[in-house]
């Protein structure tokens, strides 16, 4: 179809359509004016572009591993200095210099390494490098990342800009097939890939293809396996992750049910649903007292998700600021990339109230409902928080939470069924207890507790069976255990409202040993 | 280069100004914009009186042969060998130099530098010789005890080239574009459309018109549109939203048509008129009634000339944030008239501590005033206007007060109907009224999220292989769910406020 009368106009196979557009216009800029900047997301074709166009004019084309790599070893102290070399040397001979990933060099001089002995000295180099294509009447090319994405300002004064649009249907098209050759690509739903992950770079694409030819995936199914277990990337390696279902998570099954309607559904483009323009909920918030499983939930969903699921949490160290961004800011950009996705913010009350983070619930509320908003509008936020009233103010008040749901400690049944899921698969001596009497052991207490009950249950037994004398029920093992998480309960609650007094505990409820 | 030693109207006045500060002070320093021609008066000022032109390049190149040579002390060694042997040194873009001095870290260098260049000034004094230096603002936060910007610009003659006037416009059209096509070029209208282009934006739009032989004035419009003005906003993430999308908010499009759209859009017709936008515009209102789709409407409207400032450039706390706001408001003078748009103004101007953000902001603002007359429209929104800070409503930079509503049942309606369409007419079996009944009281943001809640529940069922309910039922079931995030949402408020 029209996509692939598209291919047979492009200039050169290589170009998908948005990657021409920019190229016509980059031609033209290079016609009129002394300095042109292009930028763009990683992998949309920055280097392709600058490529093609030192191909056809005859310049030279200056990348990354140049710039640490000076031209007499040992003479020049700074990168700045090297670059600067590295180009007068190509303006020698050529009169179109294209320089790769500049934004790499105003991090390393002017980013957050304040050790460099000349920071802030990039501005100088971007004065020297356009003085020189001036002063010679000739072509200055730059490449970088959107300075809006980027920590660094790279840009050059008074050049003419280039975006590369975001790539379509279309440029999905063209690029597999281009990959894959046309025939491979008939039995491929190219629209189904590209709604399942529309913000793909063109290294993923490629790489996407050569993985399906590689593995003889021939339909849209085996090659959404394969972008969903190899190409996207999670930060959450889902090994590490607990393994749990929504179904082991005995008393959520309405939160399960909510986040399935709201979320997994519209993420997942399901064939039944095409042309329904479903989106998941921008803003999700799990809150709820500790230990009653907003935790365990996120586990679920990142078991569901793969490669779809992004987790900021509390490994996030705030200290030093300028990397605290940098990393929470990938982290973002990454979960635009596997668009639509799930960014989990674990205990979003004390990241959000850490003095270190100023400004991040600013970012979050652009981020939730900004103006530009068509790649992160189909990001899920999930935000987990003991009191949602510790949540900066403006965050809630803005609506951008649409969802709320609140994780309680579970009722009656459901402690014991999460007892009974946690023995399912033990000796038969866990089985036998009496759950009625159990329920009345475990009043109050929440998801993590049981757990950490079943794991005492075990304890103790271990310690019975190693001495040849285990009890012939469980229920002295569960009565046991249950009395020594009350006990830390009651601990912890007096130590938390600053009542602790050694031996008060005791005093009240004497600990069974 | 040759071309760009005739001298421009504007550049001629710089340049009687530049030989008689030279013959009064011992330093001189020549400032201007990107692009006006710093280079251009320097050579020239060199041709006429001897002396030597110094620039970065010529600096670096003797740190790169010493590894241990230190930029500030080469800087110093290098004016006092120049200064001993001419008696004129220029020093060209030397505001590069003192931006790599401006080091976060320390004073004892800065202090060290600067007393090193007071010597050097008494030296030429005394020997009646004159420094220039040239770059394009000399203005740095300065966050240290020593500032070296003011050190400088109080201690010499501040020479500055102005922005291009209409007699520059018209002298480079000449001087640039091809004879047949410059009598074509209406500088008028451009100058209507982009008072603010640099040199080197008006050259390559010169070179767009030769290459492309053609001048008109749709032509040179879409060219500076959308060659040489640059944004920061990504169009192609902003949703596609024109002003008649926007049900409900007749009142402010046309507001904001009559203050704003209209004065920026340069019609041929006004142009004698003088108009002018609203400066300062205020889109108030509680969350979700539309703002934010104001601003998009607006971004995709105004395209080039559209200018955000949000909390994405909050996300990095060092001095990079400093560079990315001034930068905005820079790109935005020079895309004159333009608009930059501030969106939750009363969130990002709560200034907190260690930033200082909301102070900064508001010098922002007050630097635009003189200097493009009024050509940028700012326009903030705030959920509540009691949070921005009294100094910038003091100000009366905000001129026009519009306040956005939860819409009215007629609205409502429209929206739901808007919402809910979709290619294939899933939902058919509902009367959109009744829906716009139960929903008293909803935002836009509400009604837009109360249609996907209906496609998420048909969703649910159609993946569970169930026959999908009436529509209404869903409807019923997404205001209640509605109704109980608002109250769970209050309650988290009066937790709030009662814990202050």
């Amino acid at each position: 179809m029209s996509a692939r009368n598209a291919v047979a106009r492009l200039p050169l196979p290589q170009l998908s359509p948005v990657q021409s557009q920019a190229y016509a216009l980059l031609r033209d800029a290079v016609d009129a004016s002394t300095c042109t900047q292009i930028e763009s997301a990683p992998g949309q074709g920055k280097t392709t572009l600058l490529r093609q166009l030192v191909r056809e004019l005859g310049g030279a084309l200056i990348e990354a591993r140049q710039f640490f790599n000076p031209i007499t070893p040992g003479t020049h102290v700074g990168v700045e200095t090297t670059v600067l070399c590295h180009v007068e040397k190509a303006f020698a001979t050529h009169d179109l210099v294209a320089i790769d990933d500049i934004n790499t060099i105003a991090e390393a001089t002017d980013g957050g390494s304040r050790g460099y002995s000349r920071y802030g000295s990039y501005k100088a180099l971007a004065q020297m490098l356009s003085d020189l294509a001036l002063a010679q009447g000739k072509r200055l090319v730059v490449a970088g990342t959107p300075v809006r994405d980027d920590i660094v300002h790279w840009e050059f004064d008074n050049a003419l800009t280039i975006r590369i649009g975001q790539m379509g249907v279309e440029d999905y098209e063209a690029l597999l097939t281009h990959e894959l050759g046309a025939k491979a690509v008939i039995g491929i739903d190219v629209g189904d890939i590209f709604e399942h992950a529309p913000a793909l770079s063109v290294y993923q694409l490629l790489q996407l293809a050569r993985l399906a030819r590689a593995n003889d995936a021939k339909t849209s199914a085996a090659v959404r396996t394969i972008l969903d277990t190899r190409i996207l990337r999670a930060n959450t390696r889902t090994e590490e992750v607990e393994d749990l279902s929504f179904s082991d998570l005995k008393g959520f099954e309405h939160i399960a049910e909510a986040l399935t309607t709201h979320v997994l559904n519209p993420l997942r483009s399901y064939e039944k649903l095409r042309g329904l323009g479903l989106r998941p909920k921008r803003g999700v918030l799990l809150f709820g007292p500790p230990g009653t499983g907003k935790t365990s939930i996120g586990r679920a969903l990142a078991r569901q998700m793969q490669g779809k699921f992004f987790l900021i949490d509390g490994a996030f160290s705030p200290e030093p600021a300028s990397t605290f961004y940098r990393r929470v800011q990938k982290v973002i950009n990454d979960a635009k990339r596997a668009a639509p996705s799930v960014l989990f913010i674990d205990d979003a009350d004390v990241l959000l109230q850490s003095g270190y983070a100023p400004g991040y619930g600013r970012m979050l509320l652009s981020m939730l409902d900004g103006l530009e908003s068509a790649t992160s509008g189909k990001i899920a936020v999930i935000l987990t928080a003991m009191n949602p009233s510790h949540l900066p103010p403006a965050l809630l008040r803005s609506g951008r939470v649409e969802l709320w749901l609140e994780t309680k400690a579970p009722a009656d049944n459901a402690r014991s069924e999460i007892v009974a899921a946690h023995v399912a698969n033990l000796p038969k001596l866990f089985q036998s207890y009496d759950p009625i009497h159990l329920n009345s052991l475990t009043e109050g207490f929440n998801a993590a507790d049981m757990r950490r009950l079943v794991a005492d249950v075990k304890a103790l037994y271990a310690i019975d069976a190693i001495a040849g004398a285990s009890a012939d029920n469980a229920d002295v093992y569960f009565a046991k255990a249950a009395a020594n998480v009350r006990r830390n309960k009651e601990l912890l609650a007096l130590a938390e409202t600053g009542r602790f007094k050694f031996g008060a505990v005791e005093a009240a409820s004497p600990a069974q040993s | 280069m040759s071309s760009l030693m005739k001298l421009s109207p504007g550049q001629a006045t710089a340049y009687t100004a530049l030989e008689s500060a030279c013959d009064a002070s011992h330093l001189v320093l020549l400032r201007g914009d990107p692009g006006c021609g710093r280079t251009t008066l320097a050579e020239a000022l060199s041709t006429a009186r001897g002396g030597v032109i110094l620039k970065v390049r010529d600096l670096y190149v003797r740190v790169e042969s010493n590894a241990d040579a230190l930029l500030d002390e080469q800087a110093l060694t290098m004016l006092d060998t120049a200064i001993s042997q001419h008696d004129l040194v220029i020093f060209d873009d030397f505001d590069d130099i003192v931006r790599t001095l401006h080091t976060p870290y320390g004073n004892e260098r800065a202090f060290a530098w600067a007393s090193g260049m007071k010597t050097l000034l008494d030296r030429a004094k005394a020997r009646g010789k004159t420094f220039v230096l040239t770059g394009s603002g000399f203005h740095y936060e300065h966050n240290r005890d020593i500032d070296i910007v003011g050190f400088l610009k109080t201690s010499g003659a501040n020479v500055t080239i102005p922005a291009l006037s209409p007699d520059d416009y018209r002298f480079f059209i000449k001087t640039w574009v091809a004879p047949d096509l410059a009598e074509q070029v209406d500088v008028g209208r451009l100058l209507d459309h982009a008072s603010k282009l640099g040199l080197l934006q008006l050259k390559a739009l010169a070179a767009f018109v030769n290459k492309h032989r053609r001048a008109d004035e749709a032509f040179v419009r879409d060219m500076v549109d959308q060659r040489l003005m640059k944004t920061n906003t990504n169009t192609g993430e902003v949703e596609n939203l024109s002003f008649a999308d926007l049900k409900g908010f007749e009142h402010i499009a046309e507001q904001l048509k009559t203050y704003v759209i209209n004065p920026l859009a340069d019609d041929a017709r006004f142009s004698k008129l003088g108009l002018h936008p609203k400066r300062g515009v205020l889109l108030y209102g509680p969350p979700g009634t539309g703002k934010t789709s104001v601003g998009r409407a607006l971004a995709r409207q105004m395209q080039g000339k559209f200018f955000l400032v949000d909390g994405a450039v909050v996300t990095d706390p060092s001095q990079s944030f400093y560079w990315t706001i001034k930068w905005i408001f820079e790109s935005a003078k020079r895309a004159a008239p333009s608009v930059v748009f501030i969106d939750d103004a009363d969130v990002l101007f709560q200034s907190d501590r260690g930033t200082g953000l909301g102070r900064y902001l508001l010098t922002m603002l007050d630097g635009l005033e003189s200097e493009t007359a009024g050509k940028v429209a700012v326009i903030l929104t705030a959920m509540n206007p009691n949070h921005l800070p009294p100094a910038l409503l003091r100000s009366g930079r905000v001129e026009l007060w519009l306040e956005t509503k939860a819409p009215a049942q007629g609205p409502r309606a429209e929206m739901l109907a808007k919402y809910l369409g979709d290619r294939h007419g899933t939902f058919a079996d509902y009367d959109p009224q009744h829906g716009a009944r139960l929903s008293e009281g909803f935002t836009a943001a509400d009604m837009r999220r109360l249609a996907m809640d209906v496609k998420a529940f048909y969703a649910r069922d159609i993946l569970a292989d169930k026959k999908p309910a009436a529509t209404e039922t869903y409807i019923e079931q997404a205001v209640a769910d509605i109704h109980h995030a608002r109250a769970l949402l209050a309650r988290a408020n009066a937790i709030e406020k009662l814990a202050i």
